[in-house]
């Protein structure tokens, strides 16, 4: 090899990497929403009024109906094909299902009045109960072994709670650094597959990161608001309004908080936050929503018609 | 003779106290106008009431009506 292929062969080596690494470093720039499929509408009973959402990876889409008292499965079509569940106190029974996650088996329910977590297989067979001490307010299966849960506590600053399959609490972790007045520390959350963990308060301006061994990596706000109302009810005050209501995450890691009410298009304003935690953009959902979902393949879940329908959205990402 | 106004005293006392909690939790005929959910939050406190005597019940409860509340706000509020 002659001394300029010596120097060349290097060089040219150098000149591609840094064009794949600037590759790499596109930003989004844009996100937009392709509806993909609407579930339930005013004029049929397939919903009546959808609380939770998750899909697994055959993309079959389960969902907790508060007014029908029950569970349901949806094909990746849409086409419904099982319900679970009717009104009551009893194993498989509801009184108020709320949130739903699963593991790679199993589905897990919470209902706002059962201190418990019931667990049904995916053909909506219920096979077991959770006790659970507190009520939730947010829920995140990390393993059929390890259920996190974001709770209401009228003493302890807040933290959120990791339960094994009996319903003991195995480790817990204070994301707050005080007691605050009541509700006012509460959050939804998500966590990533390292146990990366992602807070967005209910009723504060603060998004924050920390990492699996419980270190604050940041903290932001992105809206500039200072203080929310607090109002009396019942001789208890309770904060007025919300700030951001649901936070998920995306295959890359990318943050999507839903704002509440002080954003520019309450409950429909998305902020999309990189890993860093830096703003990428922000973008509408057409109706509002209480939650928002992302599932593995980057299909977002979100609410409409007041929670008769459930719509599903490819994200379209635009880089840079 | 004393024992009998004792007893009295107390039950007078008694009633008393629940009253000034139902009050206090304003349950005036203004309240109509209200949300949904701070009507059913208030309805659901009044429940927790009953299990007053036993204060780790009623906070378990109270608890439960809280997180509702927070519930109700965040589907129903835009």
């Amino acid at each position: 090899m002659s001394g300029k292929q010596l120097f060349l062969v290097p060089f040219l080596a150098i000149v591609l990497y840094s064009h794949l690494l600037s590759l790499q470093r596109k930003e989004l720039q844009k996100l937009y929403l392709e509806e993909v499929l609407s579930i339930g509408s005013l004029d049929d009973d397939a919903l009546f009024q959808w609380v939770g959402v998750v899909a697994d990876s055959n993309h079959y889409i389960y969902v907790t109906d508060t007014m029908d008292y029950s569970l349901k499965k949806f094909d990746v079509k849409g086409k419904f094909l099982k319900k679970t569940g009717r009104r009551g106190q009893g194993p498989g029974e509801f009184l108020a299902p709320r949130y739903i996650d699963m593991s790679e088996q199993f589905l897990y329910v919470t209902d706002q009045f059962k201190p418990e977590i019931q667990v049904f297989d995916k053909n909506l067979n219920y096979r077991r109960s959770v006790p659970l001490s507190m009520p939730v307010s947010d829920l995140k299966v990390l393993s059929d072994d390890e259920i996190a849960v974001a709770t209401v506590s009228m003493t302890k600053a807040g933290r959120i709670f990791i339960f094994d399959s009996k319903g003991k609490v195995v480790r817990e972790f204070q994301y707050a650094d005080k007691k605050m007045p009541l509700m006012m520390d509460m959050v939804s959350f998500d966590i990533d597959s390292q146990g990366i963990l992602y807070l967005a308060y209910n009723h504060q301006d603060k998004i924050e990161k920390f990492g699996p061994e419980g270190k604050k990596l940041w903290s932001k706000n992105l809206l500039g608001i200072k203080k929310v109302k607090r109002e009396k009810i019942a001789s208890i005050e309770l904060p007025a309004k919300f700030v951001y209501k649901d936070v998920a995450l995306d295959s890359s890691g990318n943050i999507f908080i839903l704002g509440g009410s002080f954003s520019k298009n309450p409950s429909s304003d998305v902020y999309v936050l990189s890993p860093e935690g830096r703003l990428l953009t922000t973008f509408t959902l057409p109706d509002a929503s209480h939650c928002i979902y992302i599932d593995n393949k980057d299909f977002l879940y979100s609410r409409a018609n007041e929670g008769v329908t459930l719509k599903k959205f490819k994200l379209k990402y635009i880089y840079e | 003779m004393v024992l009998k106004i004792q007893k009295s005293i107390k039950k007078v006392s008694l009633i008393l106290a629940v009253l000034i909690v139902f009050l206090s939790l304003n349950l005036s005929a203004e309240d109509n106008e209200e949300g949904k959910c701070e009507e059913a939050f208030k309805s659901c406190m009044i429940n927790a009431l009953t299990y007053l005597p036993n204060f780790a019940l009623f906070y378990v409860y109270t608890a439960y009506c809280t997180n509702g509340y927070i519930f109700c706000k965040k589907y129903l509020e835009r």
